[in-house]
């Protein structure tokens, strides 16, 4: 059975992105039809999900299935092509990997839009701090943002937080006692979780697994917005995974094809098509789809499609303070390093972000690992159980990430040789750590021991520079120039006019903060072009046009 | 005739009585005596009050969840013969020095630091595929052993509480 369903506007992918612009679009009554290759989360049975799960790791609670596969670790779903490995992780669902975030709500700076111009690194945006800030100030309101006035995160603010702030835990001002000499300042961090009801929902408990899963929704996610949605009027269908975008012979997008969960096929056909499934699934889609009139991919004549993919790259270091940090406590990340987040040292080497993590040495597990540890090391009765507290109750857990630059050749294409359970290309990742973000990882190296000398540590480990699992970004950047970027400045296809390309995914550079409130800025950004189109009836002919019969068929 | 289960008992019960064997020298060095029956019995309400207590000994925590005290025992069963099982619960009845001297000599070594892991994790193995699985997370007892927090995923108090050092301590 094949079902045709029209919309004005399609929006491919039900993250924090679409979920907030099929909100914005439905309220002013627009006909939006939102399709989501994953399943509807249930929390309760996602908590009970990763209680169950061995590893605890970033989709514990969220299984991959086999008609919309995602990561469950960086071995399993991306081929792996080097020489670093890439460690992004997301995750397939109705509100999207914003699920597994960890909850932190500020914009980036101003001078992380003009890192060419400013450092001689990178490339600027063809946009700046002030073309957001209005949108900024608007996703603060939506998701509930809190924060502390008192600390200047460098980013310009015209109106107060939304909500109170979240304060630092015990551990990180610990932390801030012992390090008042070393040279930086330990502050609270800004927060989309709420620290008072808020929305309907409840204040954060300190459950301390934000990431994987928050167990009351007290940590804003993409599903708020979608629920939303569809109760202002937005068509939900969840399982259904488009697997072709279709290019007209004008060059305007004519459809797109989907599968479902249940083995039906489909086509979606509107005036305007959203994409946004985040900086992997965007661009392998838009590669899938080559076709007679897009024979590079869709969006693709520049050839920049899935290349210029960014992270971050970490640094951990693991102790034993020397007295009790109490961790295991309160929100994930609750205080680090306000310094060295931008400043003019990124001429040399990559700003950093270094944090404290609450959820100590290892999320979920750490008091298992240590129990381990000290069971097979012979210990047994009073001393063990001594022994684990005090080990627990003294870890320390320092994560620190470093920006790293936009590259061509660091990239992501469907490998057409290595299928996932759907019978779809699977992501094969092209990355290499540079050395501008490993210079700055050397600095932070330095930070570490001065943080664990502070506080008297024992056992101390420092893992080797990796990837971030929390970001994925580039992969459809934005510029002016139709040459080597995918989408305007307002989100829009340089090739195909009524196709929006949105996300993490857009992003010229990937500077340290978080990057979902950016990425739905955009978003909303990019409603100043879409909202004219649809009320000037430019694409009206487009979604009446035929779908081209065999491409679908294809 | 004897059949293959029939060799296999017997093999066990080799197995048990040496196991007993070395386990009554490992309590005899302790100036212990405890009876040991050379049969080992199904899972009773005795042999689970047992082995809770010996549990509780190990890792030097009231446990008393019987459901998961059965569960761990079946875990043990599939990993050690049935006489190390019978010697695991039957130390229960050793006093405190006769207990820490006993467990930490084989073959009651090893079991019993399979028991502590299976308690503290909340976690079992199956060492012939690799794999482990959760019976509890959030009954395991390294929670309890951890009175300043509680299994990831759980609330922990009223919004801020983090902020403060945990109470008592």
């Amino acid at each position: 059975m094949t079902n045709n369903l029209k919309a004005d506007v399609v929006i491919i992918g039900a993250g924090a992105v679409g979920g907030m612009l099929a909100y914005r679009l439905s309220q002013s009554g627009v006909n939006v039809l939102l399709l989501e290759s994953g399943p509807r989360i249930n929390r309760g049975e996602a908590v009970q999900t990763y209680f169950n799960s061995t590893d605890k790791g970033a989709n514990a609670p969220y299984p991959s299935t086999a008609y919309a596969p995602h990561p469950m670790s960086s071995k399993d779903h991306y081929v792996q092509a080097g020489p670093d490995s890439f460690n992004g992780s997301y995750l397939r669902g109705v509100g999207g990997s914003s699920w597994h975030w960890t909850g932190f709500g500020m914009g980036f700076r101003p001078n992380d839009f003009k890192m060419k111009s400013l450092f001689g690194v990178g490339v600027d945006w063809p946009i700046g701090y002030a073309d957001l800030q209005s949108y900024y100030e608007t996703i603060e309101k939506e998701w509930g943002v809190g924060g502390d006035a008192g600390y200047d995160h460098g980013t310009p603010r015209r109106v107060p937080y939304p909500l109170p702030g979240v304060p630092m835990s015990y551990s990180d001002q610990r932390i801030s006692v012992a390090c008042k000499d070393a040279g930086f300042t330990i502050g609270p961090f800004i927060h989309a979780r709420n620290s008072v009801v808020f929305d309907g929902r409840p204040p954060c408990c300190g459950s301390a697994s934000c990431a994987p899963i928050c167990p009351i929704g007290a940590k804003y996610d993409g599903s708020v917005h979608v629920a939303k949605a569809e109760a202002a009027g937005t068509r939900l269908m969840a399982e259904t995974v488009v697997d072709k975008i279709l290019v007209g012979a004008n060059k305007q997008i004519s459809g797109v094809t989907y599968r479902q969960s249940n083995g039906e096929r489909g086509t979606a056909t509107a005036k305007i098509y959203i994409l946004c499934a985040h900086a992997i699934e965007s661009p392998k889609l838009l590669l899938l789809s080559k076709q007679e009139n897009a024979p590079q991919g869709v969006a693709n004549s520049s050839d920049a499609v899935g290349r210029y993919l960014m992270t971050q790259a970490e640094l951990d270091t693991r102790a034993l303070a020397k007295d009790p940090l109490y961790p295991y406590r309160g929100p994930t990340t609750t205080g680090g390093i306000m310094e060295f987040r931008d400043g003019a040292f990124r001429k040399d080497y990559a700003a950093v972000g270094t944090s404290f993590m609450n959820r100590g040495w290892r999320s979920g597990l750490g008091p298992m690992q240590t129990a381990n540890r000290l069971v097979k090391a012979g210990l047994v009765g009073a001393p063990m159980r001594q022994a684990l507290h005090d080990q627990s109750a003294r870890e320390l857990a320092i994560n620190s990430s470093a920006e790293t630059l936009p590259e061509a050749s660091n990239r992501i294409v469907p490998d057409y040789t290595q299928l996932d359970a759907s019978g779809t290309p699977r992501p094969k990742v092209y990355f290499k750590i540079d050395e501008y973000t490993k210079r700055g990882l050397e600095q932070v190296r330095l930070r570490h021991q001065v943080i664990v000398k502070a506080l008297e540590c024992t056992d101390i480990t420092s893992d080797e520079f990796s990837t971030a699992s929390a970001i994925i970004a580039g992969t459809t950047r934005m510029g002016k120039n139709a040459a080597d970027s995918v989408v305007d400045p307002f989100c829009r296809s340089h090739d195909h006019a009524n196709l929006f390309v949105v996300g993490t995914g857009n992003f010229p550079t990937m500077p340290i903060n978080a990057p979902t409130m950016t990425a739905v800025a955009l978003g909303l950004r990019s409603l100043e072009k879409i909202m004219p189109d649809l009320q000037s009836g430019r694409f009206n002919n487009q979604a009446n046009s035929q779908l081209n019969n065999q491409a679908v068929a294809a | 005739m004897v059949t293959l289960e029939g060799e296999t008992m017997k093999h066990n019960d080799i197995q048990r009585r040496l196991f007993l064997q070395a386990l009554g020298a490992c309590l005899a060095s302790t100036g212990t005596v405890v009876s040991l029956a050379a049969t080992p019995t199904p899972a009773s309400a005795a042999s689970l009050d047992s082995f809770l207590g010996t549990a509780s000994k190990l890792c030097d925590l009231k446990l008393d969840n019987r459901e998961l005290a059965a569960s761990y025992l079946d875990a043990l069963k599939t990993q050690f013969e049935p006489g190390a099982i019978q010697a695991l619960t039957a130390a229960a009845a050793l006093d405190a020095s006769a207990f820490s001297k006993a467990v930490a000599v084989s073959p009651l070594k090893e079991v019993s630091q399979q028991a502590m892991l299976l308690w503290l994790t909340g976690m079992t193995t199956d060492a012939s595929k690799g794999t482990q699985s959760v019976v509890s997370y959030t009954d395991a007892a390294v929670w309890q052993a951890l009175p300043f927090t509680k299994p990831a995923a759980q609330c922990g108090g009223a919004f801020g509480y983090w902020a403060d050092k945990p109470a008592g301590l």
